[in-house]
């Protein structure tokens, strides 16, 4: 297997292919461009990216791309099935958290701490976003800007591996732990990926076997920073408006799609044992997940065991 | 003409029986396929899988399944893609 590994959209990024060299490298080169390119579109943190463009005009009707449109039209899906606790419109209180810019520069600089003293301001509701879809218009009340950092990463992982897919037998590609798998590995009969363990990330905690498709996890413990004397963390529960307090320290979802991956992992983390099991059931999006407690023990419906590698 | 295509005829007809013998014979004569050979097969012992236990509303509530009654068993075999988060 041929890897490549560069970083993009404040995250590693892994590419991984089977196949012939030359073919490969051409695969890598325009899976790479391909993300380097999305990563200007869907930025909150380029100022001159289409999404800040798109929050800039909060209140007007804006033409988006085709891409953009595409994604914004999931984001509304998935706030419904996940019963809002997936919401991209969460963008201003992950500012007054600490999170106005990127995590590479928050890490070096540190949070300001005079945004927590700003009033959480009543912002417009994420349902009350307008879609045009016979013209890829998209209205956003005035006030609300949205964060698509978590969906748009795993819509930009699937795309960038089908690109891959065409120059090679199997691919993957990684996104910071959210993954699209194309075709399997040369005598292989699943992809193995492991889960890290949320306290000691050099660590897996366990492997799974899982079939082409999509893996995705979120964790409370990975995009951290400190607040004045409070420890912040990047997964906002729309219902606090404060980082999620939950039971569980990372959740990971095998889905179809990497985008449903990333959405449901991160629905899940903030919605904890009382809510997943709701949501994994009611939802017209077929998952299967495991997720970890402040134990390290995982946790899963019966179906996941199946995907539980045991050597 | 019609003595040319005669001899053309036989000519072809001695060559192709010719081939033939030649190679039965050559068949006959080469070496015999490898056989198979025998050998015993040994049963892989593997762990028993973990239990799945009732979830438990202790201190957590909820339906789901305790899939780790020992989940610290990191594999040997470090695998390339791995899932924790970004």
């Amino acid at each position: 297997m041929k890897t490549s590994f560069f970083r993009c959209m404040n995250t590693d990024i892994l590419l991984v292919a089977d196949g012939f060299p030359i073919r490969i490298a051409e695969g890598f080169k325009e899976a790479q461009e391909f993300i380097q390119a999305s990563e200007g579109r869907f930025s909150r943190f380029l100022e001159e990216s289409e999404l800040s463009e798109l929050n800039r005009c909060s209140g007007k009707p804006f033409q988006a791309s085709p891409d953009l449109f595409s994604v914004v039209v999931l984001a509304q899906k998935f706030f419904h099935q996940t019963r809002g606790l997936f919401d991209p419109s969460i963008l201003p209180d992950l500012r007054r958290v600490g999170y106005d810019r990127s995590m590479d520069l928050l890490r070096q600089e540190g949070a300001d701490p005079l945004l927590e003293s700003l009033l959480a301001e009543r912002h417009p509701s994420f349902s009350e976003m307008e879609l045009d879809e016979r013209r890829g218009m998209i209205l956003l009340p005035a006030g609300m800007c949205l964060d698509l950092g978590g969906i748009a990463k795993g819509w930009i992982a699937e795309q960038a591996a089908l690109l891959l897919s065409e120059y090679t037998s199997a691919c993957a590609v990684n996104a910071g732990g959210d993954m699209f798998m194309v075709g399997l590995p040369n005598g292989e009969n699943y992809w193995s990926v492991g889960i890290e363990d949320p306290l000691q990330p050099v660590v897996d905690l366990t492997t799974l076997k899982v079939d082409p498709g999509a893996v995705a996890t979120s964790a409370v413990t990975k995009r951290v920073w400190k607040q004045g004397d409070k420890q912040r963390h990047h997964l906002i529960d729309p219902r606090t408006r404060e980082p999620a307090v939950t039971d569980w320290l990372s959740v990971t979802v095998i889905a179809t799609h990497t985008y449903e991956a990333e959405v449901f992992a991160k629905a899940l983390l903030i919605g904890g044992p009382q809510e997943c099991e709701e949501i994994a059931h009611k939802s017209s999006t077929r998952f299967s997940y495991l997720a970890v407690d402040r134990d390290r023990k995982i946790w899963g419906t019966q179906n996941s065991l199946e995907y539980i590698y045991v050597n | 003409m019609k003595i040319i295509k005669t001899a053309l005829r036989y000519w072809f007809a001695i060559i192709s029986v010719l081939s033939f013998l030649v190679g039965w014979g050559m068949l006959a004569h080469s070496l015999k396929p490898i056989q198979p050979v025998q050998t015993t097969t040994s049963t892989i012992s593997l762990p028993a899988l973990p239990s799945i236990q009732a979830y438990n509303s202790g201190n957590n509530s909820g339906s789901g399944l305790n899939l780790s009654a020992n989940n610290n068993q990191s594999t040997n075999n470090f695998p390339i893609l791995r899932s924790g988060g970004s």
